[in-house]
C-alpha cells in the first residue's frame, strides 16, 4: 500500500479497476462459491458414513467368524474338546482321548475271537454205551 | 577320566544302531503278525463256510440213511461224514494257529502265562494235526466212527483253551490301558516337580488323589484277575473273571473321565 500511494500514476490506472470489480464482480463471487460448498460436503458425508458402516459390519462378521471356527475346531466329532484357548491341540488331553478309544475297543464283554460255531457232538453212528 | 568317558561314548555310540535295528525288527515283526493274522483270519472264515455247507449235507445224507437203510446211503452217509469231519479239525486247526497269532501280538498278557498259552496252543495244534491226518484217511464206517470217538478227548481240551486264551486276550489287553494309564496319572500330578502352584492347586491335589484312589482299585481287580487265571491254569478248572475284567473297564473308563477333566482345568 506504501508502494502504491508513493506511486501515483500507477494507484489512477488500478483504482478505477478496483472500484468496478467491488462494486460487480466481488457479490458474484461470493453467491457462486457457497452453494458449490455445499453440494462437495454431502457425497463426503455420504461416503464416510458409507466407510464406517462397512468397517462396523467387516468387524463384527469377523467377530462372529472367529467365534463360529472357536466352537468347531474346538471339539470333535465326539464334542470332545480338544484344543486350547490358543488354537493349539493339547497333546496330553490327545493322548487321554486315544487311550480312552483304545479302552472302548478292549471291551471285556466282547469275545475277539469267538469260539468256532462248529458241531462238537458230530458223528454218523451213536457212540456205543461203555 | 577322559578315556573313560571316550570309551562310553564310543560304546554308546556302537550299540545305538543296534539298538535301533533291534526296534525297526520288533516294529516290522508285529506288523507281519498282524498281517499274517488277517490272513489266517481270511482262511478261517472260508474254512467255516466250506464247514457248515459239509455238515448240513452230512446230516442230509445221515437222515437219509436212517430213513432208507441201503448201502448206497450209507455210503453217501460216511463219505459226507468223513467230508465234514475233516474240515471241522481244519477250521479248527486254524482257530488255533489265530489263537497263537493273537497272544503273540498281545502286549499286556503276563509273560509266564504267555508262554504256557502258547505252548499249549501249539501242542493241541499237532494233536489237532494227528487227528486231521487219521481223518483223512478214514475211509470206511468203523473209521469213520472211530476219529469221532477220538474227538471227544480234544474237544474238552480245545474248549478249555479257547476260555484260557480268551482271558488272557481280555485281560491283557486292560492291563496295557492300566500301564499306559500310570504315566498319564503321572504327568498329571499337580505335586509333580515344575508344576506352577495356583489357586486351583488344592482342587487339582484332591482330583488326582481321587485318580490315584481309582488307580489302585483297578490294580486290585487286576492282580486278582492273574492269580485266579493261574489258580484255574493249576487245578484245570474254567475261568470266570468277567466281574473283576468289567469292574476294571468301569473304573478305567470312569479314570479317562477325571483326566481329561483335570487337564482340561489345568
Amino acid at each position: 500500500m506504501q508502494n502504491l500511494d508513493s506511486n501515483q500514476t500507477q494507484f489512477a490506472e488500478i483504482t478505477p479497476v478496483f472500484e468496478s470489480g467491488s462494486t460487480s464482480v466481488a457479490p458474484k463471487k461470493v453467491q457462486n462459491d457457497e452453494p458449490v460448498k455445499k453440494k462437495s460436503n454431502l457425497p463426503l458425508l455420504v461416503g464416510a458414513l458409507a466407510l464406517v458402516l462397512a468397517f462396523v459390519f467387516l468387524i463384527i462378521l469377523i467377530s462372529v467368524k472367529l467365534a463360529m471356527n472357536t466352537n468347531s475346531e474346538n471339539k470333535t466329532d465326539d464334542g470332545r474338546i480338544v484344543e486350547q484357548n490358543d488354537g493349539q491341540v493339547d497333546p496330553l488331553l490327545e493322548e487321554i482321548y486315544d487311550l480312552d478309544d483304545q479302552l472302548q475297543s478292549s471291551d471285556p464283554t466282547i469275545d475277539e475271537i469267538p469260539f468256532p460255531p462248529v458241531d462238537m457232538t458230530l458223528r454218523l453212528d451213536a457212540p456205543k454205551k461203555k | 577320566m577322559k578315556k573313560t568317558i571316550v570309551s562310553i561314548l564310543f560304546f554308546l555310540l556302537m550299540i545305538s544302531p543296534v539298538w535301533a535295528h533291534a526296534q525297526v525288527d520288533l516294529i516290522s515283526e508285529k506288523k507281519s503278525i498282524i498281517e499274517e493274522i488277517a490272513e489266517v483270519d481270511r482262511t478261517y472264515k472260508g474254512q467255516l463256510a466250506e464247514y457248515r455247507q459239509a455238515a448240513d449235507q452230512f446230516n442230509i445224507a445221515k437222515g437219509q440213511f436212517t430213513k432208507l437203510n441201503t448201502l448206497a446211503s450209507l455210503e453217501v452217509a460216511v463219505q459226507d461224514g468223513r467230508k465234514a469231519l475233516l474240515l471241522r479239525d481244519r477250521v479248527l486247526l486254524t482257530y488255533l494257529k489265530l489263537i497263537e497269532l493273537k497272544l503273540l501280538e498281545s502286549d499286556g498278557i503276563n509273560l509266564e502265562e504267555k508262554t504256557i498259552a502258547l505252548d499249549m496252543t501249539k501242542d493241541l495244534q499237532q494233536d489237532f494235526q494227528a487227528h486231521l491226518d487219521l481223518t483223512n484217511n478214514a475211509i470206511d464206517r468203523v473209521a469213520v466212527n472211530q476219529v469221532a470217538d477220538d474227538f471227544e478227548i480234544l474237544a474238552p481240551k480245545i474248549t478249555n483253551l479257547s476260555n484260557y486264551v480268551s482271558t488272557l486276550l481280555r485281560i491283557g489287553k486292560l492291563q496295557t490301558i492300566y500301564d499306559h494309564s500310570l504315566s498319564l496319572v503321572e504327568k498329571t500330578n499337580p505335586n509333580a516337580a515344575g508344576a506352577e502352584p495356583s489357586l486351583k492347586q488344592n482342587e487339582m491335589i484332591r482330583a488326582h488323589t481321587e485318580v490315584v484312589n481309582l488307580m489302585e482299585k483297578i490294580y486290585t481287580n487286576l492282580r486278582y484277575g492273574w492269580d485266579e487265571i493261574r489258580v484255574a491254569r493249576e487245578k484245570e478248572k474254567p475261568i470266570d473273571i468277567s466281574k473283576s475284567n468289567a469292574s476294571v473297564f468301569a473304573d478305567l473308563s470312569q479314570t479317562m473321565l477325571f483326566l481329561a477333566e483335570i487337564v482340561s482345568k489345568r
